[in-house]
C-alpha cells in the first residue's frame, strides 16, 4: 500500500484511501490498524479506503494487503500529521430552485449541513447561475453564512436579465468552511448536482415571445426572446419600428436586447418577431413612470359630513387602463380608509372620507401606486379649519320696512358645532357694493336668515350671499345667485 | 317589387359598410402603434380562430346558390357582431383614451346588425330559409389573450370584416343583376 | 282629535276634467265613541268653500260620500270636516286632486335626418302633441328594426320633438310616438322609411371659382361632404352678376349627378359673378342642403 490520502468532512472522522498495486487483485483485502486512545484498532476492508477518527497531532496507520486466503502480502506504516488531512465540506444539496416567471426571479433554497459540526463555523458559499444547454455561467455569487451546529435552510434569489422562459437556467453551489484552528488543508466542497429550470418549449408554449404584457419603468434595459419551431427561422425581431441584432439562445430561441426604453404610447410598444417561412409572434411592453408624489394635497369639507381630498397627480405616468395609477387614502388615527375615484384624465382624481363624530384631527396619507412604483403624501388637518361651504341656495329677500329687508338662504351641511360667517353683498346702481358680515350659528335644518337695515327706501337693490367658517377661515363658498329687491316707499 | 327593393337596399348598405370598414381598419391600425400603424401594414398570414374568412376560389363562389350565398353572409355577420364586441372590449382595456375608435367599433356593430336585418329581408323575399350557422367561436377565450394577441385579433377581425363586405357587395351585385334586371 | 279620526278614499286621485267623481270619508270607530261624532256631521269642502249638501250622501254611521258630476268645479284640496259639538269645525282629512286630460293621439309625425359631420347623421322627429293635458305627460319617440328595438328618445325640453343622435341608412326604420300620462296612453301612426331618404346633407364646402380659357366660362370646384356609398347627389347652382339682384339657375338636369365641379357657360366676358351651391339626394328624396358659402369669380377679357 502507498500514497495514502486522508480527507475529513467534519473534523471528526477522516476517510483515508490508498493505492496498492499487485499482479492479481482477485480476492485481495486490506487490514488497517491505528492507535486510538492508546489502543490498537484494526479492521479489515475490501476497499482501498477506510474511515478513521481524527486525533490531534499525528496518527500512525499500518495497512497490510492480504490475499484471498488472508495471507499478508505487504505492509506499510504511515505517520499521518494532522496538517496532511484535508478538510472538504460535504457536497451541498440544493433543496429547491423555484422560478417566478412574472418577476424573472429564481428562488434557491438549500440546507447548510450545520448539524455535522458541534460548534459554530463561518461558511462561504459559491452560487453559480448557468444558462442554456451549454451551461454558460452568467452569474457567480459568494454568500456567507454561519453554521450553528444544526441544519439551517438557507435561501437566495436572483433576478434574471432575461425572461426565464427564454432559455434554461441552472444553479449549482459549493461550500468552503474556514475553521481557523484547524491545521490541515481546507478546500471547497464539490459542486452540488445542478438543478435546472427549463425554458419554454415552442410547441408547448402558450406564447412565443417573452416577456408577455410586461410593465416597466422608463429607462429599463430589456431582453425579449422569440421561440420558434425547428421548421421555422427568425427573420427579424423589431422593437417598435426598429430591428435589433439577434442573440442566439438555443436551437429554438433567439433574443434581442433593448437599452434604456422610453415611454410607450398608450397601447404599448409592440415587439414583433417575424418568422420564416411565414408567421408572426409578438408581445407588448408598457413603459411608463412611477407615480409622482401627489402634489398640493388638499382635504376640506363642504358639509362637515364628508371630507373631500384632491391633489395634482404630477407628471403623467404614460400608463393607462389597468396600468394607471390608483390611490388609497388612509387615516392614521381612526385606521380607516377613504374611497377614491380616478379618472382617465387624472385631473378629476378625488378621495372621500366620512367625517367621524368624535374626531376633529385627521392624519391622512395618500398612497399612489401603479405597476412600476408607488409613493405617498401626507396631510394633517383639523376638519373645523377646513370648512369650504357649498353655494348658498334658495336665497330669498322679503321686505320688513322701507329701510329693512329680511334675507334667508339654505346652506347644506351639518354645521351645528361651528359658527358661520356669512357675507351679504348689497349693491345698488351708481355705487360700490357694500358687504354686510353676519355670524350665525350652525342650524339643524341648514336654513339661515339675516336682517338688513339702514337701506334706502324705494331703492332697487341686488343682494347675494356667501359663507365660510367664522372661526378658522378656510375658503368662502361661491356666491349665491343674485336677488333684486326694491325697498318699500317710505 | 319588394324583392328588388330589398336587394337594392341591402346592396347600398353593404357598399356603405364597405367604405366604413376601410376607415375602421385604418383607424384601428393607427391606434395600435408600430408596426401596425406603419402605412401599408399587412400580414395576410396572420389569422385568428373563428374569424370567418371571406376568401373563396372564384369558381366556388360563382357556383353558390342564392340561399347558400345569403346564409354564408348571415353566419359571417353573426360572428362579426360578436368579434367586433370583443375587439371593442380589448381596445377599451388596452387604452380607454381612444373614444373615436371605440365609437367606430360600436357603430360598426350596429350597422352589422342592420345588414343582418337587411339580409333577412332579402332572404324572406327570396324564400330562403335562414341557416343556423355555427355559433361564433367561443369568445369566452377572449380575455385570456395577451395584449399582442388582442392587437392581432383586432387586426384580423377588421381586415376580414372589410374583406367580407367586399364579398357581400359582390354577392348582392350578382343578385341585383339577377333580380333587378 | 289629535289622533287621525278618519281618511278619504281615493287618496290623491288624478281625474279627467269634466268627468264625475265620488269620494268617501271613513271615520275611525274609536273616534266615534270618544268624539261623539258621526258621518252625518261631516262637512265636505273644496279648497275653503263648502260643497253643497245635495252632493253628500251618508252611507252609514261612519261613512259619508260626496259626488261631483263635473270635476271642472272641483278645486283642491278636498277636505272632510266635522262640526264638533255643533259649532267647532274640525278637519278630519284632506286629499289633493289633480285634474287633467288624457293625452291625444300625436299627429303629423315627421322626421328629418341632419348630417352633422362626415358620416355622422342624427334624426330629429317632430309631431303635434295635441291639446294641453294639464298633467305631467311624457312623449316617447320609439324606433325599431324588424329584429331590434333601439333606445327610446324621451322628449325633454319640449314635448313635440326628439333627437336621435346616430341613425343608420339602408335599413327600414319603424318610427312612432307614444304619449303617456296618469289618465292614459296614445300612440301616433307608425312611419316606416329608410333614413337615407330623409337626409338634409351638409352643403358642399371649399367652393372655388376659376376662370377658364374662354371669356364666357367660369369653373366651379367644391368638396362634397357625403360619400357616394351614402348617397348619390344632385346639385342646384345659382349665379348672378355680382352687382345685380337677379339670380340665374344652372338647369337642374345639367347638375343631376354626383360631381365636384361644373363649368358655367354663357357668361359675359370680364365680369364678376357670384355663385351659390347646394345639394340633395339624387332621386329627390330628402331635403336640399343649406346653400354653400357665396363665392365669386371674374371671367377673362374677350380679346
Amino acid at each position: 500500500p502507498q500514497t495514502l490520502r486522508c480527507i475529513t468532512h467534519d473534523f471528526n472522522i477522516m476517510t483515508c484511501s490508498w493505492d496498492a498495486f499487485s499482479s492479481t487483485n482477485l480476492g485481495q483485502s486490506y487490514e488497517f490498524c491505528y492507535e486510538n486512545s492508546g489502543l490498537l484498532v484494526c479492521n479489515k476492508n475490501k476497499e482501498k479506503s477506510a474511515d478513521i477518527p481524527i486525533v490531534h497531532g499525528s496518527t500512525t496507520i499500518k495497512i497490510t494487503t492480504l490475499n484471498a486466503s488472508g495471507t499478508p502480502l505487504a505492509t506499510t506504516t504511515f505517520i499521518l500529521p494532522e496538517k496532511n488531512v484535508s478538510f472538504i465540506p460535504l457536497t451541498p444539496q440544493i433543496l429547491s430552485l423555484t422560478p417566478d416567471f412574472s418577476t424573472e426571479m429564481l428562488y434557491l433554497k438549500w440546507k447548510d449541513g450545520g448539524s455535522a459540526f458541534p460548534f459554530d463555523l463561518d461558511a462561504t458559499w459559491q452560487i453559480e447561475v448557468l444558462r442554456k444547454e451549454t451551461l454558460e455561467r452568467v452569474a457567480q455569487v459568494t454568500y456567507h453564512s454561519k453554521l450553528t451546529s444544526k441544519d439551517t435552510i438557507l435561501s437566495w434569489n436572483w433576478k434574471s436579465d432575461m425572461p426565464l422562459e427564454c432559455v434554461s437556467h441552472s444553479v449549482r453551489i459549493r461550500c468552503y468552511i474556514n475553521k481557523m484552528n484547524y491545521g490541515g488543508n481546507k478546500e471547497w466542497s464539490e459542486w452540488s448536482p445542478i438543478v435546472t429550470v427549463p425554458g419554454e418549449v415552442p410547441d408547448l408554449s402558450f406564447a412565443k415571445v417573452f416577456p408577455q404584457d410586461r410593465v416597466v419603468p422608463v429607462g429599463s434595459n430589456m431582453t425579449f426572446c422569440c421561440l420558434h419551431r425547428e421548421d421555422e427561422r427568425i427573420e427579424h425581431i423589431k422593437y417598435g419600428l426598429k430591428s435589433y441584432p439577434l442573440l442566439h439562445l438555443s436551437e429554438w430561441s433567439s433574443a434581442i436586447q433593448v437599452q434604456n426604453v422610453s415611454a410607450s404610447e398608450s397601447s404599448g410598444t409592440n415587439i414583433w418577431c417575424s418568422l420564416l417561412p411565414y408567421g408572426v409572434e409578438g408581445t407588448v411592453l408598457f413603459v411608463g413612470y412611477p407615480p409622482d408624489i401627489p402634489q398640493n394635497l388638499t382635504c376640506e369639507t363642504h358639509t362637515l359630513d364628508k371630507i373631500i381630498c384632491t391633489w395634482n397627480p404630477g407628471r403623467p405616468t404614460e400608463l393607462f387602463a389597468s396600468r394607471q395609477t390608483n390611490y388609497i387614502l388612509s387615516e392614521r388615527i381612526s385606521g380607516r380608509n377613504g374611497t377614491c375615484r380616478v379618472t382617465e384624465n387624472t385631473m378629476g382624481n378625488v378621495c372621500v372620507f366620512t367625517v367621524l363624530a368624535t374626531q376633529n384631527i385627521y392624519n391622512f396619507t395618500l398612497q399612489a401606486f401603479n405597476p412600476v412604483g408607488q409613493t405617498e403624501s401626507s396631510l394633517s388637518i383639523d376638519i373645523n379649519q377646513r370648512v369650504h361651504p357649498k353655494t348658498p341656495s334658495k336665497f330669498t329677500v322679503t321686505g320688513e320696512s322701507p329701510t329693512k329687508a329680511h334675507v334667508s338662504w339654505y346652506l347644506p351641511g351639518n354645521f351645528i358645532q361651528i359658527k358661520l360667517l356669512c357675507q351679504i353683498e348689497i349693491s345698488k346702481s351708481h355705487s360700490e357694493p357694500e358687504l354686510d358680515n353676519v355670524t350665525v350659528y350652525g342650524t339643524v335644518n341648514s336654513c339661515y336668515e339675516a336682517q338688513l337695515d339702514m337701506l334706502h327706501p324705494n331703492t332697487a337693490y341686488t343682494f347675494r350671499v356667501r359663507c365660510s367658517a367664522a372661526d378658522h377661515f378656510w375658503k368662502w363658498s361661491n356666491w349665491s345667485e343674485k336677488k333684486q329687491w326694491t325697498t318699500w316707499e317710505a | 317589387d319588394p324583392t328588388a327593393n330589398a336587394i337594392a337596399q341591402a346592396y347600398s348598405l353593404a357598399r356603405l359598410l364597405q367604405a366604413d370598414a376601410t376607415d375602421l381598419l385604418q383607424a384601428y391600425l393607427s391606434a395600435q402603434g408600430p408596426p401596425f400603424s406603419t402605412p401599408g401594414f399587412a400580414v395576410p398570414a396572420l389569422g385568428w380562430a373563428g374569424v370567418p374568412g371571406a376568401a373563396l376560389p372564384f369558381p366556388s363562389w360563382r357556383g353558390l346558390g342564392d340561399g347558400e350565398r345569403l346564409r354564408g353572409n348571415q353566419v359571417a355577420y353573426t360572428a362579426y357582431e360578436a368579434f367586433l364586441a370583443v375587439v371593442a372590449d380589448d381596445q377599451a382595456q388596452l387604452h380607454p383614451g381612444r373614444p373615436q375608435l371605440l365609437a367606430r367599433l360600436a357603430q360598426a356593430r350596429v350597422r352589422v346588425r342592420g345588414l343582418r336585418a337587411s339580409l333577412d329581408t332579402v332572404m324572406a323575399a327570396l324564400g330562403v330559409v335562414p341557416g343556423t350557422g355555427p355559433p361564433p367561436v367561443a369568445v369566452v377565450t377572449a380575455n385570456q389573450a395577451s395584449a399582442f394577441e388582442r392587437k392581432c385579433r383586432g387586426y384580423v377581425v377588421c381586415r376580414e370584416y372589410q374583406a367580407w363586405l367586399g364579398r357581400t357587395v359582390r354577392d348582392l351585385t350578382l343578385l341585383r343583376a339577377k333580380y333587378l334586371a | 282629535l289629535v289622533q287621525s279620526c278618519g281618511y278619504i278614499t281615493p287618496e290623491s286621485p288624478v281625474l279627467a276634467i269634466g268627468s264625475n267623481f265620488t269620494a268617501w270619508c271613513i271615520l275611525n270607530e274609536s273616534c266615534l265613541d270618544y268624539g261623539n261624532i258621526y258621518a252625518s256631521q261631516i262637512i265636505w269642502k273644496t279648497k275653503r268653500s263648502l260643497v253643497p249638501k245635495e252632493q253628500y250622501r251618508e252611507i252609514n254611521r261612519t261613512v259619508s260620500s260626496v259626488t261631483f258630476n263635473d270635476t271642472s268645479t272641483l278645486a283642491t284640496p278636498l277636505t272632510c270636516n266635522i262640526l264638533a259639538d255643533g259649532h267647532l269645525e274640525q278637519n278630519i282629512y284632506g286629499i289633493d286632486v289633480r285634474l287633467g286630460l288624457p293625452p291625444e293621439k300625436p299627429e303629423n309625425l315627421s322626421c328629418i335626418v341632419h348630417q352633422t359631420s362626415r358620416s355622422r347623421f342624427s334624426m330629429n322627429c317632430t309631431w303635434n302633441p295635441g291639446r294641453a293635458t294639464f298633467l305631467d305627460t311624457e312623449f316617447w319617440l320609439r324606433t325599431r328594426w324588424p329584429q331590434e328595438t333601439f333606445n327610446d328618445c324621451k322628449a325633454a325640453v319640449v314635448n313635440n320633438s326628439c333627437l336621435i343622435p346616430d341613425v343608420q341608412f339602408f335599413v327600414n326604420l319603424e318610427v312612432w310616438v307614444e304619449a303617456k300620462n296618469d289618465l292614459g296612453m296614445m300612440e301616433s301612426e307608425h312611419l316606416l322609411f329608410d333614413p337615407v331618404d330623409m337626409v338634409k346633407p351638409l352643403p358642399p364646402q371649399n367652393l372655388s371659382v376659376t376662370s377658364g380659357i374662354l371669356p364666357t366660362v367660369l369653373k366651379l370646384s367644391w368638396e362634397n361632404r357625403i360619400i357616394p356609398a351614402e348617397m348619390e347627389l344632385k346639385f342646384n347652382i345659382l349665379y348672378k352678376i355680382s352687382d345685380s339682384p337677379d339670380w340665374m339657375e344652372v338647369p337642374p338636369e345639367d347638375t343631376a349627378s354626383t360631381r365636384t365641379s361644373f363649368t358655367v357657360q354663357g357668361l359675359k366676358p370680364y365680369t364678376e359673378y357670384v355663385f351659390l351651391l347646394r345639394c340633395m339626394k339624387r332621386d329627390g328624396l330628402g331635403y336640399w342642403s343649406d346653400w354653400s358659402e357665396e363665392k365669386s369669380g371674374v371671367t377673362i377679357e374677350d380679346r
